[in-house]
């Protein structure tokens, strides 16, 4: 396609920079809208209760008060949310866009205020009265599965809202004929994306165009389009959403939830302007959580560590509404549980619970937990035969030449370099030295992980695990009158970069320089409907779309050139930083045409286009790729643990990862450090707690804590790549594998260091009470790696 | 109630009621919405203004304790040599990704580095725990940083 | 999470402050760096009628050394002290206390009377002003008094003023010589409040025994305890290590009374345990590193 990769591959500085680091960024609540009106919404302080009354007469005498609505008034505009697609063992589950006569958690909206500022809304929910009855709540998801659990939703009849099961081979008699059976724990708990900029958003309805307008920080524009046209009962051409730079989003922004659903019906109903801003309190009781996962696995193994076959048994806690499948999240980490280990006979049993706790939703790495538990598994299995770690998972992982491999999760994995990633990560860690030992005062342990990362999705993923939607990704470009290249995508920006990475990709593609193509994303009235940014798929996906219609557009130019320079064919032409150019051996040289000049002749005279070509610079393309992508990595790490405090401090961190072809190596290094201390973060700090009669313990950032600086180690990142052989470029997305590997590294880490007080640990986070507890008070010890 | 403050080197009045936080007079009031409003709780401190020159949670202040006082914003006029050296090293160092909590660190850093033109690794380690960030994992930050403090010294010996 | 309305007053002296607060009473709370009220006031977990804005009454921003130890004004805000001289040749613990206190921007803003006046049982002010048994001087309508802040820190978030009083300043009083004081934080995570704060002062005798020995500890949400005629026996005693261990036996055996047997109690007492030797190590001269002597 093009002669080279100029631009591709450079550690170019973001062009979003600039605004950012100005004050001239616009998010959501930056946006100026006049006339507009602030909404509240007023939460249910119970964790499950009847709502018996709800009395709004003195909130609506308040001055600056608009109205006050309930979920009763909001019903007769709004359809409700069903969630049905045809998945064997998925019930249905439906619900409306605020809750009429129950409230299912702590969080859950009971009414919503809108006034002339947030100041008086506030102080009118104050005086919105409701009675509740309380009822008996269930905030565990083992409780919640009990034939005797209180329901959350009582038309399901039962908590159990998923339940899967996978088979390959013959796991059950593998596991009846090894020698061994071992089995091992694993419990990560409950967490929430606490994106720095909550959620928020603008719905403006225009009466006389019958238009809506809707402003949000979304990473799925196109989506959510569907989805509110969908419940308000409109049709796409009405409903314009704009996603403005965004304050992180790591999953949290790609449902349409019922607060800006609301919203949207409460402008529509008002005829005018409505606005919220979701504050920290309502993000870490109410927006989306996610991670609450349990899995048990048994390894029918041999005597050299050998795995003969393998089960998981997995259970996630789905909170109390599904805006997704509910099997949608924990079936990946069935699907790739066994990574680039050969594992023949291989079943998974997924159970999802309804508990009354906020509703679950995808975090970055929804599927995170599945290198923790394959590579803890590996792990038990090492302690269990007294061999080495690494040796174990030598002997179980594929030799490069199985490769593709038909995994026993049903997905086939290819252009992975697992034993070179791991191989590296041993030399650099200093493995060979290394002992788990106790010098008096620490324990040392060290921790490897090897990741396999699902990326990209495309539609053959979707379809293969019935769940609805497609994996491909539309772009358009167009080469503008005065030769500026406009390129977007149906993409959605939060912080990774896209402007300045999409660029370079279209520079490359078309032939020229990126100063000269300008991105522009987030809107679904001037980008092409994209399925947005989720699961690692913006540089494979939407990179790849671009690179596909880059290409388009270069062929394009080429032969306007050559009709131009009076050639009857495009052989020996290039695109050069816009230049149309000789292609010589050893150089090239100016024809003294560029694509100004074309952009001019294909805009303004159209009659000087060669036969057949008609007016104009326009191209849209769109990419399917392929089920899944991989990018690998190993992640390594060192620790020791304080036998004073349980402390943990991480001594050495370092990531070999490959994944793919890096367009931007600055950019693909920030994601990287960025996603393994979101893992960090996870594992040792953060939690969301719930009592037992549902109400949160962790609703403010004094109690969910989130790492500072002080928390992250410095992080070396290794580059082991080799591109894909199936996508454009050679792309495979990443970003979401250092949260893989981060759990993984460090839970086996600590476990190393305990094994030499004979201690384990199975239940995140990692704070020091617990560490502490495991090794002085025994806790945990013979919990794990049982023969059974 | 009309008070009048100095925001970014102007005087500003402006019609307030006592309850308003800092915060949301200057986004909404003044628009100024480079302070950006995180946890509304002095945590994540990313609403980090300068209030006569050293760095306050605009979401701790009530604007009427304003009166009388100077604010400076990210917007800020004039942008001093550290908050120009800390620009150009945030941009070379990859140190923002979404940009929300930045703000917030410039104005911190901005004051810091004037009053501790010789700052090492480990003071800024410490005052950057005063401000959460939830995409980079802190070490371009804190890079960006030592850098700007050395160009900073850099300039000052010249 | 906004505010409830209030009416706003902002005072220029001390004596229009005690004036205000004798007409509105118990309706007002007094608003000083705001670092820990603000948030209150934001959750609407307090909503008086009346704040009253001390921020300008600059008879209240002062550090002086006195004849009989050091006088700092409510109004002095924690960076202050941190980077205070005067504090460092006095009382060089308490500048690192200060120093420690929530974090850079924090400190500009909270002010030591405000932190006194709030009491929280994790703070770092009211842990150093119960060590150093500080006074509080009060003023009030009735007058000006001073009282031992130990009397009037009753229980968390208890501080316990007349009606109509305000805290004007408080005086640190002199140390002899002799005196060692260090003090251990203990933080869980690094951007948490410490979950436990042990501070030693340690006066030796011309003969290197203890001449007075106070201990306090800040761990779950009870108010520190001081510890101080639990050790009258060891008087004339050297602080070898052997005595540091019994010390340090009856300090986790006194908290393991107030803060519980659970897990976190069991957690807190363990870690308490390291760290109390390790004060009391540094208190005694035992260490190349006394924390903060």
């Amino acid at each position: 396609m093009s002669e080279r990769e100029a631009y591709v591959g450079q550690p170019r500085p973001r062009r979003e920079d600039h605004r950012l680091l100005a004050g001239l960024a616009r998010y959501v609540d930056d946006i100026k809208v006049t006339g507009a009106l602030h909404a509240a919404f007023l939460r249910s302080p119970h964790g499950h209760a009847r709502i018996v009354s709800i009395d709004v007469t003195a909130a609506l005498e308040l001055p600056g008060v608009v109205t006050v609505v309930t979920g009763e008034d909001l019903a007769e505009d709004v359809t409700d949310l069903t969630v049905a697609p045809p998945i064997e063992g998925l019930r249905p589950t439906s619900m409306p866009v605020m809750p009429v006569d129950r409230v299912r958690f702590q969080g859950d909206l009971v009414a919503c205020v809108v006034a002339a500022d947030r100041y008086v809304a506030e102080e009118a929910m104050e005086r919105i009265v409701v009675e509740y009855a309380e009822l008996p709540a269930v905030s565990d998801m083992f409780a919640a599965l009990r034939d005797d659990s209180v329901l959350v939703d009582e038309a399901l009849g039962t908590n159990l809202v998923a339940r899967r099961v996978h088979r390959a081979g013959d796991p059950e008699a593998r596991l009846a004929a090894a020698p061994r059976v071992i089995e091992a724990e694993f419990h990560q708990q409950r967490q929430t994306h606490a994106p720095i900029e909550t959620r928020g958003c603008i719905a403006q309805w225009d009466p006389g165009r019958e238009h809506l307008t809707l402003v949000i920080g979304s990473q799925v524009p196109h989506p959510l389009r569907t989805q509110i046209v969908r419940r308000l009962g409109l049709r796409d051409s009405q409903v314009s959403v704009s996603s403005p730079d965004v304050g992180g989003s790591f999953g949290q922004k790609i449902a349409l939830y019922r607060e800006e659903l609301a919203i949207c019906a409460l402008a529509r109903r008002l005829g005018r302007p409505v606005r919220w801003k979701e504050d920290r309190m309502e993000n870490l009781l109410a927006a989306c959580h996610a991670r609450e996962q349990w899995c048990r696995t048994r390894a029918a193994v041999d005597d050299t560590g050998r795995i003969l076959g393998l089960t998981l048994e997995m259970v996630e806690d789905f909170g109390a509404y599904c805006f997704y499948p509910a099997n949608y999240i924990s079936e990946v980490v069935g699907i790739i549980l066994t990574a680039q280990y050969g594992i023949a006979d291989y079943g998974y049993e997924i159970r999802v619970a309804l508990t009354n706790k906020c509703g679950v939703g995808p975090m970055r790495a929804p599927m995170a937990m599945a290198s923790w538990v394959m590579e803890g598994t590996l792990d038990v299995i090492a302690r269990r035969l007294g061999l080495d770690p690494a040796e174990v998972r030598r002997r179980n992982m594929l030799a490069d030449q199985a490769l593709p491999y038909a995994m026993p999760g049903g997905e086939t994995l290819l252009d992975v370099n697992c034993a070179e990633t791991m191989e590296t990560a041993l030399d650099e860690i200093g493995y060979a030295a290394h002992r788990p030992h106790d010098d008096g005062r620490y324990l040392y342990g060290l921790g490897l992980c090897n990741v396999v990362e699902s990326t990209t999705y495309g539609s053959r993923f979707y379809k293969n695990s019935g769940i609805g939607g497609s994996g491909h990704e539309a772009a358009r470009i167009i080469v503008e009158p005065d030769g500026t290249v406009s390129a977007s995508v149906g993409m959605a920006a939060a912080g990774q970069g896209y402007e300045t990475t999409f660029a370079q990709v279209v520079a490359d593609g078309v032939g020229v320089r990126p100063d000269d193509v300008a991105v522009t994303l987030g809107h679904s009235d001037t980008s092409p409907y994209g399925m947005g940014s989720r699961g690692g798929r913006g540089a494979t996906a939407g990179g790849g779309a671009l690179y596909l219609c880059a290409a388009e557009v270069r062929a394009h130019l080429l032969r306007l050139a050559a009709h131009r320079l009076g050639l009857n064919a495009t052989d020996g032409l290039g695109l050069r930083d816009g230049r149309i150019v000789w292609v010589r051996a050893g150089g090239s040289e100016e024809t003294g045409l560029d694509v100004a000049d074309l952009a001019r002749t294909a805009y303004f005279d159209p009659l000087a286009l060669p036969e057949g070509m008609r007016p104009g610079l326009e191209f849209y393309r769109t990419y399917d790729p392929p089920p899944m992508t991989f990018s690998n990595s190993t992640h390594a790490c060192r620790v020791r643990i304080a036998r004073e405090t349980g402390r943990l401090e991480i001594l050495d961190y370092l990531v070999v990862e490959n994944c793919g072809t890096v367009i931007n190596p600055l950019v693909v290094h920030g994601q990287q450090a960025g996603a393994v201390a979101m893992g960090l973060s996870g594992t040792l700090l953060e939690n969301v707690v719930y009592d037992q009669a549902g109400r949160n313990l962790s609703a403010t950032f004094a109690d969910y804590t989130i790492a500072t600086v002080a928390d992250i180690p410095a992080i070396r990142i290794i580059a082991r790549a080799t591109p894909s052989s199936r996508t454009p470029l050679g792309l495979k997305g990443m970003a979401e594998g250092g949260v893989m590997g981060a759990i993984g590294a460090v839970a086996n880490a600590v476990n190393d260091a305990l094994s030499v007080v004979g201690a384990q640990v199975t239940c995140l986070p990692l704070t020091p009470m617990r560490l502490h507890a495991a090794i002085h008070d025994g806790i945990g010890r013979a919990a794990q790696g049982q023969e059974g | 109630m009309i008070i009048s403050l100095t925001v970014n080197g102007e005087v500003r009045d402006v019609a307030v009621e006592p309850h308003y936080l800092l915060s949301d007079v200057l986004r909404d009031r003044l628009d100024l919405t480079a302070t950006h409003v995180g946890c509304e709780q002095g945590i994540c401190g990313a609403c980090t203004v300068l209030v006569d020159g050293q760095p306050a949670r605009a979401c701790l202040l009530f604007a009427v304790q304003m009166e009388g006082h100077a604010v400076t914003t990210l917007e800020g006029g004039a942008p001093s040599v550290e908050l120009r050296a800390l620009r150009a090293a945030f941009h070379t160092h990859h140190a923002q990704q979404c940009g929300f909590c930045t703000p917030g660190i410039l104005m911190t850093f901005a004051a810091y580095l004037r009053d501790h033109p010789d700052c090492d690794e480990a003071g800024v380690r410490a005052v950057l725990g005063g401000n959460l960030c939830r995409c980079t994992g802190y070490g371009p930050i804190v890079r960006a940083i030592m850098a700007a403090s050395a160009a900073l010294r850099e300039v000052a010996d010249v | 999470m906004k505010p409830a309305p209030f009416s706003y007053h902002r005072l220029q002296t001390v004596a229009e402050l005690v004036g205000l607060k004798a007409r509105l009473g118990d309706a007002a709370v007094i608003l000083a760096g705001g670092q820990s009220l603000v948030p209150m006031l934001t959750l609407r977990l307090s909503r008086p009628e009346h704040v009253i804005d001390v921020n300008d009454i600059v008879e209240m921003d002062h550090i002086l050394p006195e004849q009989d130890g050091l006088r700092i004004g409510a109004l002095v805000r924690h960076q202050h002290v941190a980077e205070s001289a005067v504090v460092a040749t006095h009382l060089p613990l308490l500048r690192r206390m200060a120093g420690g206190i929530g974090n850079y921007a924090v400190r500009q803003r909270g002010t030591i009377g405000g932190s006194l006046v709030l009491a929280d049982p994790a703070a770092h002010m009211p842990l150093a002003a119960l060590l150093f048994d500080a006074r509080l001087v009060l003023r009030s309508a009735r007058g000006v008094r001073t009282a031992a802040y130990r009397d009037l820190y009753r229980s968390p978030l208890n501080c316990a003023l007349d009606a109509g009083e305000v805290v004007v300043s408080v005086c640190f009083p002199r140390q002899p010589e002799a005196m060692r004081a260090v003090a251990e934080m203990f933080h869980v995570t690094a951007g948490s409040f410490p979950a436990l704060i042990c501070a030693v002062r340690l006066v030796a005798d011309a003969q290197g025994g203890l001449a007075g020995l106070t201990i306090v500890v800040a761990a779950g949400a009870v108010r520190p305890p001081v510890m101080e005629g639990m050790f009258d026996d060891l008087r004339g005693v050297r602080p070898d290590a052997a005595l540091r261990g019994e010390v340090v036996r009856r300090v986790v055996a006194h908290m393991g009374g107030l803060i519980g047997q659970d897990a976190a109690g069991r957690y807190l007492l363990s870690v308490l345990e390291g760290r109390m030797a390790m004060c009391l190590a540094g208190a005694a001269g035992d260490t190349k590193e006394g924390a903060g002597a």
